[in-house]
């Protein structure tokens, strides 16, 4: 009978309506943003590497099988225009962040409403039985397509020759189907898990796992690249070969697992899932079972997290000094941005100045951990601690000192995943030990960082936002200081800056010490503030 | 032994607004205390004074005879605390987090934490992400009596349990106290006060006003009374005390000051009583009444 199948949607159209309003703040700030980042990008690149020596030179680069495994293969690496070096870079990266934004809507709209009581409410409504998950799929539907369609009309309005409309829609295409496919995915696991985060595990784990596979493959037998249904997105080859192909085979493969989904969803239960559900834990383990045994637990997921990204970014930085001499002849922009001096080995230059970027980047897990101790309070979650037998000075101290052992620990993966692909890829590699004395050389800075956040959470808790500007602050002025040509005044301002340029300049204890105890007299005062203040 | 809480002219700025004005409050060994008022009247800053999480303006706050912001955390080896929003964290298991809170309070039984988790009908495996605000608050609960505090300071505890799950709060209430432990109950629910409770202090606006066993406070207000008398009681409404009348002709319904009673009763026998029906007042009318008082004092001067 199809007026019962109909049946099943009805009210759709109002959720759909419902859902769009409910979501077009984060809609514009993830559409909007994307596709800011990637016209911002594309400029940029056709503004930095202007000549097709330069591109070539960066093409070089980007052979090495750790830069496909990590952003991906490009046919066009021979002759690589603007358009297709944009491509390479930005196309693997911005489908991944698609495939999030994706699974996180989807994920809330279907499993997550559902384990918050919102979906039964919905259906005691005159609300179909499909409504649900349809008006789901028809807005992300809704999303992908506009998404496609500002990628596409953006980046082929900058005007840039390898750019045309044709091809920058089908780049736009590509994203919005690749999106698609992983809320459809999405979806499907929001029928077999009964919990929203186990929907969202399974999903980023599918994500996850087609990215490492096609790492593998693509390093290997790219031919096979075909099957991981991720790689349809680089595999459309926009501004080079403008394959429709991947498009179609994403939109077939969507389809199908809509299919699938809303199959599952019209047998199933409310509240219920297809997977066996597994029960916790009826009593905690021993490690649980202090605070920092709690702290470590909170930041687990996080701190993993982290790790892994700190240890990409070590993994990505130190891949591009293979051929960086050749990569930097001639390229005015870019040898602006390092230390003036050039008779010094140009190595070692890009080696410092990817320190202080990887110091910066190794501080915000570092403030991430310690402002636990802030939204913590704020959530409501200390009460439960406080009220117990532990003091303030425990619980402050315990957290400064777990973000100095998080940053620390960023910094040491970030140095081992520099070493690891410097040494495979230069003639004459860095030694272990100049490329850790480097980057460790920051850790007292990072106290720093860490020191001025204490301070801030003991005396004036809701102003901890500022401590982010700062090392936006330092990020901006320290990377790209000489290239903005900003004053010396200015420049002395981030804490990186007073650090020894090292392997550049000679290796100084001193300043190191001073900055140490300098950071040490903040955490101190912080706590002075700390003891003394109300809590929420 | 001396009372095992005291606070003494307790008050605390916020800025330029008094949250609490010389608050006083004592808890005996052995005592059930209900802490009475509305949303807002300064019971939750008090008890967050009490736990040393907010430091008092003046005034002086002590438990076990220890200052309550300076030996907090001495104090709270020998105190349980169950808040009336319980914030958990939602990746651990609600046994997980028993164990953890027992742990950091410092003492608790695990025989004792399993039969209390039986009798509030407790699933320990889940998630705390997926409990009601109810099964939250059990948590605490367990967390609390579990343990062999020696103050249990309860801020709205029952307010998201239902009526099954309120008698086993109250009979573990019954069971500290008939082991000789003190218990700070702040609560909404007038009844479970009244059950519990010895001594009952009632805040408003940050001032305590009114304190003192059930009793003794009953002295100060009305009661219900439903008579028939053989003339109809027609002077009724010109007795002062009396409120509320209803009449109908020779039946009456209404309510009475106490200090009142006597010359009410008079005129009643003097008319042939046929039926009388006294209620002595709940703490709900005691309450309400003297919120009406204090409101229209409020809402007169304000003019």
């Amino acid at each position: 009978m199809p007026n019962s199948k109909l049946r099943a949607f009805a009210g759709m159209p109002m959720l759909l309506r419902f859902r769009l309003r409910q979501d077009r703040f984060k809609l514009l700030c993830w559409i909007g943003g994307l596709a800011l980042f990637s016209i911002g990008v594309a400029y940029a690149l056709d503004g930095l590497f202007p000549s097709a020596e330069e591109r070539q030179a960066l093409a070089q680069t980007l052979r090495s099988p750790a830069m496909v495994a990590i952003i991906g293969p490009s046919d066009a690496l021979n002759a690589y225009t603007t358009g297709a070096m944009f491509a390479h870079r930005m196309m693997l990266f911005t489908a991944l962040a698609v495939a999030i934004m994706n699974i996180l809507i989807m994920n809330g709209h279907t499993r997550g409403d559902e384990e918050d009581g919102k979906v039964e409410m919905l259906r005691a409504a005159s609300i179909g039985r499909l409504a649900v998950p349809g008006a789901a799929l028809l807005e992300m539907l809704l999303v992908n397509g506009l998404l496609a369609l500002v990628h596409g009309i953006g980046l082929g309005a900058i005007g840039i020759a390898t750019m045309p409309f044709s091809s920058s829609l089908l780049y736009g295409a590509a994203l919005g189907a690749v999106g698609l496919m992983f809320a459809a995915a999405a979806a499907l696991f929001a029928q077999l898990s009964t919990s929203g985060r186990g929907t969202l595990t399974l999903s980023l784990a599918l994500l996850g796992a087609y990215y490492v596979l096609r790492a593998m493959i693509d390093t290997r037998s790219p031919e096979l690249s075909w099957f991981i249904p991720l790689s349809w997105s680089y595999l459309t080859d926009a501004y080079v070969l403008d394959r429709w192909l991947p498009v179609l085979l994403a939109l077939g493969l969507s389809v199908l697992l809509v299919l699938a989904a809303l199959w599952l969803n019209s047998i199933r239960d409310v509240g219920a899932g297809f997977l066996p559900q597994r029960g916790g834990r009826l009593h905690a383990r021993r490690s649980l079972l202090s605070p920092f045994g709690l702290t470590l637990r909170l930041q687990r997921t996080m701190l993993i997290s982290w790790g892994i990204a700190m240890l990409v970014i070590g993994l990505v930085y130190g891949s591009v000094f293979g051929s960086l001499d050749e990569f930097m002849a001639g390229n005015a922009s870019l040898e602006r941005l390092l230390p003036p001096g050039s008779a010094g080995d140009l190595n070692a230059q890009f080696l410092s100045l990817l320190t202080v970027v990887l110091a910066v980047m190794g501080s915000i897990p570092a403030l991430t951990s310690l402002f636990r101790l802030k939204s913590e309070e704020n959530r409501g979650m200390l009460d439960n601690l406080w009220s117990r037998s532990v003091s303030r000075r425990h619980l402050f101290l315990l957290h400064c000192g777990f973000a100095a052992a998080v940053g620390v620990l960023a910094l040491l993966l970030a140095s081992a995943g520099l070493y690891g692909t410097q040494a495979s890829s230069m003639d004459h590699p860095f030694t272990v030990g100049i490329i850790f004395c480097a980057v460790l050389s920051y850790i007292p800075a990072l106290l720093f960082v860490i020191g001025v956040g204490a301070l801030l959470i003991g005396w004036l808790p809701h102003l901890t936002g500022l401590l982010w500007l700062y090392l936006a602050y330092c990020f901006i002025t320290d990377y790209m200081g000489d290239l903005l040509n900003l004053p010396d005044g200015l420049k002395k301002l981030t804490i990186f800056s007073h650090v020894p340029k090292f392997p550049v300049d000679a290796w100084q204890w001193q300043p190191l010490l001073w900055i140490t105890l300098i950071a040490v007299v903040l955490v101190a005062a912080g706590y002075a503030g700390y003891r003394r203040r109300d809590m929420r | 032994m001396g009372a095992i809480l005291t606070v003494r002219d307790l008050s605390k700025q916020f800025g330029h607004f008094s949250a609490l004005k010389k608050v006083n409050l004592e808890v005996e060994p052995g005592e059930v205390v209900g802490f009475i008022g509305p949303n807002g009247a300064g019971k939750s800053t008090t008890i967050r004074i009490l736990l040393g999480m907010l430091q008092a303006t003046s005034g002086d706050a002590r438990i076990f005879g220890r200052d309550v912001w300076s030996d907090a955390v001495e104090i709270h080896k020998r105190l349980a605390y169950v808040p009336g929003d319980v914030n958990l964290w939602p990746n651990l298991t609600g046994g997980e987090i028993i164990d953890l809170f027992m742990r950091l309070q410092g003492s608790g039984d695990r025989a004792q934490r399993d039969r209390l988790i039986a009798r509030f009908e407790l699933d320990p495996g889940k998630k705390s992400r997926t409990y009601s605000k109810g099964n939250r608050q059990k948590i605490a609960l367990v967390s609390a009596f579990a343990t062999d505090a020696e103050l249990f300071i309860l801020d709205e505890p029952t307010s998201g349990l239902d009526p099954l799950m309120e008698r086993v709060f109250q009979e573990c209430v019954e069971e500290v106290k008939a082991q000789g432990k003190s218990v700070l109950l702040s609560s909404h629910i007038l009844s479970e006060v009244e059950r519990l409770c010895d001594r009952v202090a009632i805040i408003r606006e940050g001032e305590i006003i009114e304190s003192g066993t059930l009793n003794e406070l009953r002295h100060l207000t009305r009661i219900l009374l439903r008579s028939e008398t053989v003339s109809p009681p027609e002077q009724l409404e010109t007795f002062p005390g009396v409120h509320d009348l209803e009449r109908s002709g020779s039946r009456a319904v209404f309510q009475v000051d106490s200090d009142q009673l006597g010359a009410v009763m008079n005129y009643l026998a003097g008319l042939g009583i046929l039926k009388l029906e006294s209620t002595p007042p709940t703490l709900e009318d005691l309450f309400m009444r003297r919120y009406e008082q204090s409101g229209a004092k409020r809402s007169e001067t304000e003019r």
